[in-house]
């Protein structure tokens, strides 16, 4: 910028024009290409992968993850992370059978449920905003007590649920013929992305992992912002554990095993910086539909499913280069 | 070398220039940032054997010069000689390998290491592939016994005070066995017994004939050490002659004279409102030692001071960030006691930090996010942002201040300083403060902004708002302050008028050595 | 401070000395807590052995240590990988592969002592990978290691079909888990070699101590000179051939290998590495630190066996172990607010 030179008066409606169109940069538009270049690819190469049926199946697989993703999102924009989600969310999900199975009636088992998450939530969180224990190390903590709890509480085995209409509700139901679960999944991620728009919370959590230090300073506690962030993380952790149940038709140990750090992958492959302060559950969907897709495309195309995991670490690295590249540009 | 250095000086004599080549020399030297000329055609040179004082304002281009020499930043335009050869370093280890050696203000030291480990750092001796431990702490101690630094080799350096880092720096600096040696405001941070030990040091070396550039504000111990003395005044040299030739009139007439580009900015109001702000005999250990002043309704006072003399430690207890030992706050005639800067910004004291980039903007967001952040509960409706409401609010101070954006969603991160600094003025004025702090608020600044920065502080305090303006640069203070307090050591040591002030009577007040006081 | 004092520099004297008192204060905390590991190791075993008459003999020692090698071996990659500031996610899913490339070789025939260097070598390689990729493209480790976390595993499970891979080599088992030399598992011996070795170079040589620095502040590290990118490039490589040696183990033991059989060994590295008292942040740490970490894992749940207490309990006491260490931890460093 120059002294010198007059300032150019910007223009006001070229600025109120651009305002839902987000900005296309490198980072925004690779992987949704990769996104589009994938389905392309398995609907030229497979008649099934463009069908109703696939595209129902394709929905109820991903909505654990997505749930969880979202989850995840929270957390990693205010600048934590938290790797408890995989066995919180089979945790939550034999919490869930045994309220049932104790004659618990359904809502009230829901309710349970879901303070278990936020509950868990809300440990993690003072544990990192108030204890001054790293996120990493805390959560992996807590990784361990949900894996055991989840043990001791199940007696190592699977609690199987029985509840007709939490089957209705949370998995048989097809609302214009799309898989309930699909929908929750989706409308999770759209309640979350407006939460983090549109709300005041919301922009904290950018702000805190922004800079945590200038959020302080501006009245915006990053402390409580954190916790905050982990209890809503927690909660809807738990609303991923309903689905899971829902999907496996009960509550077991290990149900997800690799939950977690799927979660983390579809964030970083979606374009949100592990830094904090920069991202988007937008980014974060287009990430688990990239993995969604490739999952389920390989298995329709009869692929050794062992491949995907390398074409997922292989993701993972190329989208961070590209988003490295992406930030050097500007 | 050490041999040449035997034959040339003892104690406090003159190097015999006549019959010794400089072993540094820059010549013509040019160096310009964006809206800054940070130096404009310096000269300076350098005698095995001598100390030679490098002062200077704030600005004055002393560390752009001392960071040339050293490798950390290249000229735009002069040569720097090193024994008579042209060099140009791109690192300080470039310059290490010519033999120049420089102890930065911010420290290059490893917290987690010992002070022996710290000492041999990249240069451990060995015994085969290992490293020799019993020789390392044993050299290690030998060289802090040398110069009567009494410390253990095996501390680890957490445990150490800033001032005894900076010493180990010294030592290792020193045991580099270095030709040229920078020392940068080395005593900003040290203790007496520490200062001590650092001149004893710095007069051994000098007797080894190690030619010394020493950085430093204070004037006391640049009478004390120093051989020569070198002016720089605005990027420009004013001034290089023995010591003793010189005295402290002369040497502070040399140092200020800056012009004032614009003058004074004069206040529309006729006298300041009623108080503000009132603060009796305030005490924060270790810096804030009873201090007393009151400001008022559509006042600017200006805070002048050396660092470290208590400044932005008086800030902090001000907005919240520490708590005052002992004294009392009254804000409009009620006593406050803010906890934490978000408690101070409820009770209406605004404070835009020193450190823009730490602690006043979140650079990736954009610059009406950043404006509303203090305030966004007030922006919600049911819970939720009312964006048309924080735009609108965001343009108002993009007008009212002048900020050039493209637009309010403009990512902060890529705004110049001066309308970052802008925007972080308007974060805090949105949450209308009574009272506002600017602590360095055109720090890295360039100067056709400064001026505008300058023009808005006096609107704001027009506007009815009370101003207390925290400055190193005495032409802001000069050109904005109705008083200007001046702070020594944690006290107030005076209050001036502003429009009578004049740079000589605030240096004279900042400058005023230790030991009398 | 009260008394009213004409010279500022006495008051600046009180001020360093109250400050000094305050260091004192927080140094015996600090010291207490940096021997606190100590502490509660010997409590524990003081408490299993008088809860339990089969705890204390040499029969179970030698268990203990047997169970704990795994770990060990990662745990010692993983204090290299953190002392450096880093963080290696790909620990299991490179033993693993390592695992299974070893396993299929030998079940092909191929020569024991070539299976093995050949399975060190590629390890080696996979950390090396991982160092060139984190430190020329700047990457964080964290995304690296987790892309390579899911890229090894997919190898693993291409090239075994996802099936186990079984082999017979009886040398091989005997050397790596089956033996006993002078009464004491081979794998032992191993695991206490190598550490000593590991030792010996991060605490007596200017590569280790490099480790330290640039860990510590890698900017004031490259500052005096450091070669810090080496230094990362290099600590990941050592990681990888770590990682190599540490596959061969459970190998041996089962006489088969899996293509699933370590994940989830970084999360044990990690955990042994921090209860340890080894700081995540780098800079910090020491390698018998991680040793004490991983036996301490190990006894608690050898202990808790022997006291029939279920396994499940265990893992619920291990992650709270993990955050009471590093709670401690901040405890001792006195939190500045």
């Amino acid at each position: 910028m120059s002294v010198t030179t007059p300032a150019r008066t910007p223009e006001p409606d070229a600025a109120s024009r651009r305002r839902w169109v987000p900005s296309w940069d490198v980072r925004t538009v690779t992987p949704v290409l990769g996104l589009i270049a994938v389905s392309v690819f398995f609907a030229v190469r497979s008649p099934a992968f463009l069908t109703v049926t696939n595209g129902r199946s394709l929905l109820i697989s991903a909505a654990p993850l997505a749930i969880t993703a979202a989850a995840m999102t929270i957390v990693i924009l205010s600048g934590e992370i938290d790797l408890s989600v995989g066995p919180v969310a089979s945790l939550t999900a034999i919490v869930f059978a045994l309220t049932l199975g104790a004659g618990v009636p359904l809502v009230a088992a829901i309710g349970v449920t879901l303070l278990t998450g936020a509950f868990v939530g809300a440990v993690n969180g003072t544990l990192t905003a108030y204890g001054g224990i790293p996120s990493f190390i805390a959560t992996l903590g807590m990784f361990s007590i949900a894996d055991g709890i989840s043990y001791l509480i199940s007696g190592r085995s699977t609690v199987s649920i029985t509840d007709l209409t939490f089957f209705a509700i949370f998995y048989d139901a097809r609302p214009l013929g799309i898989p309930i679960s699909g929908i929750y999944a989706i409308a999770t991620l759209i309640a979350v992305g407006m939460l983090l728009r549109w709300t005041a919370f919301g922009r904290s959590v950018y702000a805190v992992g922004g800079n945590a230090r200038a959020a302080n300073m501006s009245g915006v506690s990053s402390a409580r912002v954190k916790l905050q962030g982990f209890v809503l993380a927690g909660t809807l952790v738990a609303f991923a554990g309903l689905a899971l149940g829902a999907r496996l038709a009960s509550g077991k140990p290990d149900a997800a095993p690799q939950l977690t750090l799927d979660a983390i992958a579809a964030v970083i492959i979606g374009g949100t910086s592990l830094m904090g302060g920069r991202g988007s559950v937008a980014r974060t969907a287009v990430g688990v539909a990239l993995i969604a897709v490739l999952t389920n495309g390989f298995g329709l195309l009869n692929i050794d499913t062992n491949v995907q995991f390398t074409i997922k670490g292989v993701i993972i690295v190329v989208a961070v280069l590209i988003d490295r590249l992406g930030s050097a540009r500007s | 070398m050490a041999e040449v250095g035997a034959a040339l000086t003892n104690g406090r004599s003159e190097p015999s220039r006549g019959s010794i080549a400089p072993i540094l020399e820059v010549r013509a030297m040019s160096k310009a940032f964006p809206g800054v000329q940070a130096l404009d055609g310096v000269d300076f040179d350098l005698y095995p054997g001598e100390v030679h004082a490098l002062m200077g304002e704030n600005g004055a281009g002393k560390s752009t010069l001392m960071k040339i020499i050293a490798g950390v930043q290249t000229a735009d335009q002069g040569a720097l000689l090193v024994r008579g050869d042209a060099v140009s370093f791109g690192h300080p280890l470039d310059a290490q390998a010519r033999g120049i050696v420089t102890v930065f203000q911010e420290l290059v030291v490893l917290d987690n290491l010992d002070v022996g480990r710290n000492l041999f750092l990249g240069h451990e001796p060995r015994r085969g592939p290992l490293i020799d431990w019993s020789t390392l702490y044993t050299q290690a101690q030998a060289a802090l016994d040398d110069v009567g630094v009494e410390l253990d080799v095996r501390t680890p350096l957490e445990r150490l005070t800033v001032g005894m880092k900076q010493l180990v720096e010294i030592v290792r600096a020193a045991r580099l066995r270095p030709d040229v040696l920078i020392l940068d405001e080395p005593t900003s941070a040290l203790g007496r017994r520490e200062e001590t030990l650092l001149f004893e040091l710095i007069a051994r070396l000098r007797a080894r004939g190690v030619a010394i550039v020493y950085i430093s504000h204070r004037m006391d111990e640049v009478f004390r050490l120093a051989d020569r003395i070198t002016v720089l005044r605005d990027g420009r040299h004013v001034l290089t002659d023995d010591a003793a030739a010189l005295d402290r009139p002369r040497l502070i007439a040399s140092m200020v004279g800056r012009e004032v580009v614009d003058g004074r900015i004069v206040s529309a109001q006729d006298s300041p409102g009623d108080v503000e702000l009132e603060v009796r005999d305030l005490h924060r250990a270790p810096r804030v030692h009873g201090v007393s002043f009151s400001l008022s309704r559509g006042e600017v006072l200006g805070v002048a001071g050396l660092v470290g003399a208590g400044r932005t430690e008086l800030a902090e207890v001000l907005y919240g960030a520490a708590r005052a030992d002992r004294g009392r706050i009254e804000l409009a005639g009620e006593v406050i006691a803010p906890r934490s800067p978000r408690q101070a910004m409820s009770l209406g004291i605004g404070y835009v930090p020193e450190d823009r980039k730490a602690d006043g903007i979140v650079a990736g967001m954009s610059v009406e996010e950043n404006v509303a952040l203090p305030g966004l509960r007030s922006l919600t409706v049911m819970g939720l942002l009312r964006w048309a409401k924080l735009r609108s609010l965001a343009q108002h101070w993009v007008a009212q201040l002048r900020i050039k954006v493209s637009s309010p969603r403009q990512t902060v991160g890529t705004l110049s300083g001066g309308n970052q600094q802008k925007v972080v003025i308007s974060k805090v004025l949105s949450r209308d403060p009574r009272v506002l702090i600017l602590d360095e608020p055109t720090r890295g600044i360039d100067v056709g902004s400064k001026r505008e920065l300058h023009e808005l502080i006096r609107r704001v305090a027009d506007d009815g708002v009370a101003v207390l303006l925290i400055s190193s640069e005495l032409p802001e203070l000069l050109a904005v302050a109705d008083r200007i307090m001046v702070m020594r050591g944690g006290e107030l040591v005076g209050v001036i008028d502003g429009a009578q002030a004049t740079e000589q009577a605030i240096i004279d007040l900042a400058f005023s050595p230790k030991a009398d006081g | 401070m009260s008394a009213p004092t004409p010279r500022l520099d006495s008051d600046a004297d009180a001020v360093v000395e109250a400050r000094a008192a305050l260091v004192r204060r927080r140094l015996d905390r600090r010291r207490l807590a940096d021997n606190g590991i100590y502490l509660a190791f010997a409590l524990i075993v003081v408490l299993f052995a008088l809860n339990s008459d089969a705890f204390l003999s040499i029969g179970n020692a030698v268990n203990v240590g047997r169970q704990a090698t795994l770990v060990l071996l990662a745990g010692y990659a993983m204090t290299f990988v953190i002392i450096s500031g880093e963080i290696d996610l790909s620990v299991g899913a490179n033993a693993t592969l390592v695992g299974v490339a070893t396993a299929t070789l030998l079940a092909s025939g191929t020569s024991p002592l070539v299976a093995v260097v050949a399975g060190l070598a590629l390890g080696t390689l996979v950390g090396a990978v991982n160092g060139a990729l984190i430190v020329l493209a700047g990457l964080p480790s964290f995304i690296v290691t987790l892309g390579s976390f899911y890229a090894l595993q997919g190898v693993a499970r291409t090239v075994t079909g996802g099936s186990t891979v079984t082999y017979s080599a009886d040398g091989f088992r005997a050397v790596f888990a089956t033996g006993f030399l002078a009464g004491i598992p081979t794998s032992v011996w191993i695991v206490l070699l190598v550490g000593v070795g590991l030792h010996v170079l991060l605490r007596h040589t200017p590569f280790g101590s490099n480790v330290y620095a640039v860990g510590g502040d890698a900017a004031s590290a490259a500052m005096v000179g450091l070669r810090v990118r080496w230094t990362k490039f290099w600590v990941f490589t050592l990681s990888g051939a770590l990682l190599g040696l540490a596959a061969m183990g459970p190998i041996a033991r089962v006489g088969n290998a899996r293509p699933d059989a370590l994940i989830g060994l970084e999360f044990d590295a990690i955990a042994a590495v921090v209860i340890g008292g080894t700081s995540f942040s780098g800079g910090r740490g020491s390698l018998p630190r991680t040793v004490i970490g991983a036996l301490l894992i190990a006894v608690v749940n050898n202990g808790l066996t022997l006291l029939n207490v279920p396994r499940d309990v265990q893992l619920v006491i291990k992650g709270c172990i993990i955050i009471a260490a590093v709670l401690l931890d901040r405890w001792a460093a006195g939190r500045s607010t």
